[in-house]
């Protein structure tokens, strides 16, 4: 049985919105539960876990609570929903602090007027002239809402460019800026190298290499994934680029992310070949290959991190890639050793320059990889999530993500897709990426770990899942405790992305 | 002390001091003085605080006859109009003007025995008389320094004050700073 209810205009914060859903899950009779925004997105996802919603009506600024399970229980589930929004049972009684948080820009600069950032965190539509005033305010921006408007972003953009101040995304999860993390980033020595990358996972992937290999990061900038494509002309990437290239306590440039536009990445490489310190450019797939003097030439992100630690630490450069050749070729006997699988490979990601990192590395080994975020046009999914042949989505798009918690800090959604996804006989390797650090979720291994004892006993020795944990054992995670929950769950997991993906294509490969 | 212990007229009240809790001193006067133009924004913003504590108050009151109709607006020992109107006037009595004192001149007419409980009749009486309590005066004097600690404590404790009471005296405190200095020069 289930039970649907439209609460119309309602909004709360996603983290409510997750946090009830969770309570009433782990109620006795009940199965599942839901409660998020009316989107198109979400109603999808409702309707592919078996929820009916041909009786509703419903826009994406209505809340929908949807619960299924014992009938008995149904009626008291909602009430309990409605009673936890209403009243979360996880705050304090009063819900206040003891001391005042300034509710405007205004109030917050009158408390810190020596401040030189602003973090924005608030819905998308709004973020963007929220960030046009903090600009006119002398403020740096990190935006780290989503759903932000290219439009909006240009014009952000040229306004900072002309007060010469950074902005930090849209969609930027990730900054560190002195050692210090912002938003969604891992716990890691702070050291001679500075990095220029999109906007989160990949610059988190080469800051946890980075310290895997006792290198540290001074300052990592998030530019948002669309800053260098053609429209926005990397305006951030050039302008982070030169901010770097000129502090005196970087030793080492390091700028990721998916190819930039050819006009972009030119500008970028005239740039760092004028500046006096060396560099390594790390676009995933990217067509330029060959270093040349300083700078380095890289194409995927765990061989950026140890290209630039061999710089660091004063090794061989050629040294330390032909140490990653051994090691992929280590991952060939694994494969072997694992056994072949028979089948599609089915990527389920949270990061969007993992997923893609991933597209490049299993397109190159099984052939064409459909997606949500494709490498090519042609190989978009019509459905997000009715996967086709060789398929790898990103969870984190946009798509997932509107009235909707991200998929590094709500795991429940991949979580329930590997049971989906095993029962596709055609299927023989899950391939996924856990992130964790500060802002992520607590424990993501836990659920994902049930996810996938849930569909190993659908599936069996059948699929084989494979995966990679951005983050270091410092983090409140602890990288190593969720490796080994993941690998009690019959999971085998790689030491980065890049050898994630690989694994999972030598197993279909055979 | 959770409530106000329940007296009747003509009961005997026997205090018992703490030992060796010594001397305390209140001196509850309102002391003529401006707050530092550094804080503006900040109180600007408390205006607010009634819609975001979901207050059945007008966002800002124009007349003194609006202002008068809140007396007793609300539930509680100090209804939230009370609340608002004591913050109103403690903010004019400690910057206002020539032109405010007539303002408050004005309230204390329309300003009737029994329109609202006597806890917040009292309270408000205090105020008129130029007298707050302990809380109200760390605020003014944290908003005259330069210390963003001191006035982040002094208005988290003020919000800490009943269920929306801190929140209502705030916001009549903010309209009334607004006031008194829309015809005066802040210091810096």
């Amino acid at each position: 049985m289930q039970r649907l209810e439209v609460m119309p205009r309602m909004y709360y914060d996603s983290i409510t919105l997750m946090r009830v859903a969770k309570e009433i899950t782990n109620m006795e009779g009940v199965e599942n539960a839901s409660l998020s925004m009316g989107t198109e997105a979400n109603l999808r996802i409702l309707a592919a876990a078996g929820f009916d919603l041909s009786e509703i009506d419903v826009t994406p600024n209505d809340l929908v609570v949807a619960i299924s399970g014992d009938k008995a229980v149904l009626d008291e589930a909602l009430s309990k929903s409605k009673e936890y929004l209403a009243n979360p049972p996880w705050k304090k009684s009063g819900g206040k602090s003891e001391s005042y948080k300034p509710r405007s820009l205004d109030g917050a600069i009158s408390i810190l007027p020596e401040a030189n950032i602003a973090m924005i965190s608030v819905a998308g539509r709004f973020a963007g002239d929220v960030a046009l005033d903090c600009l006119h305010k002398g403020l740096n921006v990190m935006l780290y809402s989503d759903n932000v408007p290219l439009e909006k972003e240009i014009e952000i953009k040229k306004l900072a460019r002309e007060k010469g101040l950074l902005v930090m995304g849209p969609d930027c999860g990730t900054a560190i800026v002195r050692g210090v993390a912002m938003g969604m980033a891992n716990i890691c020595p702070t050291g001679p190298v500075s990095i220029v990358a999109a906007a989160g996972t990949g610059l988190q992937e080469v800051h946890v290499q980075l310290a895997r290999r006792g290198v540290g990061t001074l300052h990592g900038i998030g530019t948002g994934g669309r800053d260098v494509r053609a429209e926005v002309g990397g305006i951030m990437a050039e302008m982070a680029t030169e901010r770097l290239l000129e502090d005196d306590e970087v030793e080492i440039l390091v700028v990721i992310g998916k190819p930039p536009a050819p006009e972009v990445e030119k500008r970028i490489l005239d740039r760092i070949s004028r500046g006096d310190k060396p560099a390594v450019l790390g676009f995933i797939g990217g067509e330029s290959r060959g270093d040349r003097d300083g700078v380095y030439i890289c194409t995927e992100l765990e061989e950026t991190a140890a290209v630039t630690a061999a710089l660091a630490k004063g090794e061989d450069v050629a040294e330390a890639r032909k140490d990653l050749e051994k090691a992929h070729e280590d991952l060939r006997k694994l494969a072997e050793k694992q056994g072949p699988r028979k089948g599609w490979l089915r990527g389920l990601y949270s990061g969007g320059t993992l997923c893609y990192e991933a597209q490049v590395i299993a397109q190159d080994l099984l052939g064409p990889i459909h997606s949500n975020t494709p490498l090519k046009k042609d190989l978009k999914l019509e459905d997000s999530l009715n996967s086709v042949e060789h398929t790898i989505v990103d969870f984190g798009e946009d798509e997932f993500t509107q009235g909707r918690l991200h998929p590094m800090i709500d795991v429940s959604l991949r979580a329930g897709r590997f049971v989906e996804e095993a029962k596709d006989p055609e299927v023989g390797v899950i391939l996924f990426d856990v992130v964790i650090g500060y802002g992520c979720n607590p424990d993501p291994a836990k659920e994902l770990a049930e996810g996938v004892l849930k569909a190993r006993a659908t599936a069996g020795d059948r699929v084989a899942f494979v995966a990679s944990i951005c983050g270091t054992e410092s983090d409140p995670q602890n990288a190593a405790r969720q490796r080994s929950v993941l690998e009690d769950a019959g999971v085998i997991v790689c030491d980065s992305n890049a050898r994630a993906a690989r694994l999972a294509s030598f197993l279909l490969k055979g | 002390m959770k409530e106000l212990p329940c007296v009747d007229e003509g009961d005997e009240l026997v205090f018992i001091p703490l030992p060796d809790a010594g001397t305390i001193v209140f001196d509850p006067a309102i002391k003529p003085g401006m707050p530092h133009s550094r804080w503006r924004p900040l109180w600007r913003e408390w205006v607010f605080l009634t819609r975001d504590l979901e207050l059945p108050l007008p966002g800002e009151p124009e007349s003194v006859e609006e202002i008068a109709a809140m007396l007793g607006l609300g539930p509680g020992h100090t209804p939230a109009g009370d609340d608002w109107i004591t913050g109103w006037i403690v903010a004019l009595k400690w910057c206002g003007t020539q032109e405010t004192d007539i303002l408050l001149e004005s309230f204390s007419g329309l300003f009737r025995k029994g329109v609202t409980t006597w806890l917040s009749e009292s309270i408000i009486s205090d105020a008129l008389e130029g007298k707050t309590w302990i809380s109200s005066l760390r605020l003014i004097e944290a908003l005259q320094g330069n210390s963003w600690r001191e006035v982040r404590d002094a208005v988290g404790t003020l919000l800490q004050w009943g269920h929306s009471s801190g929140g209502a005296w705030l916001a009549g405190f903010a309209s009334g700073l607004e006031k008194a200095l829309s015809r005066k020069e802040v210091s810096v």
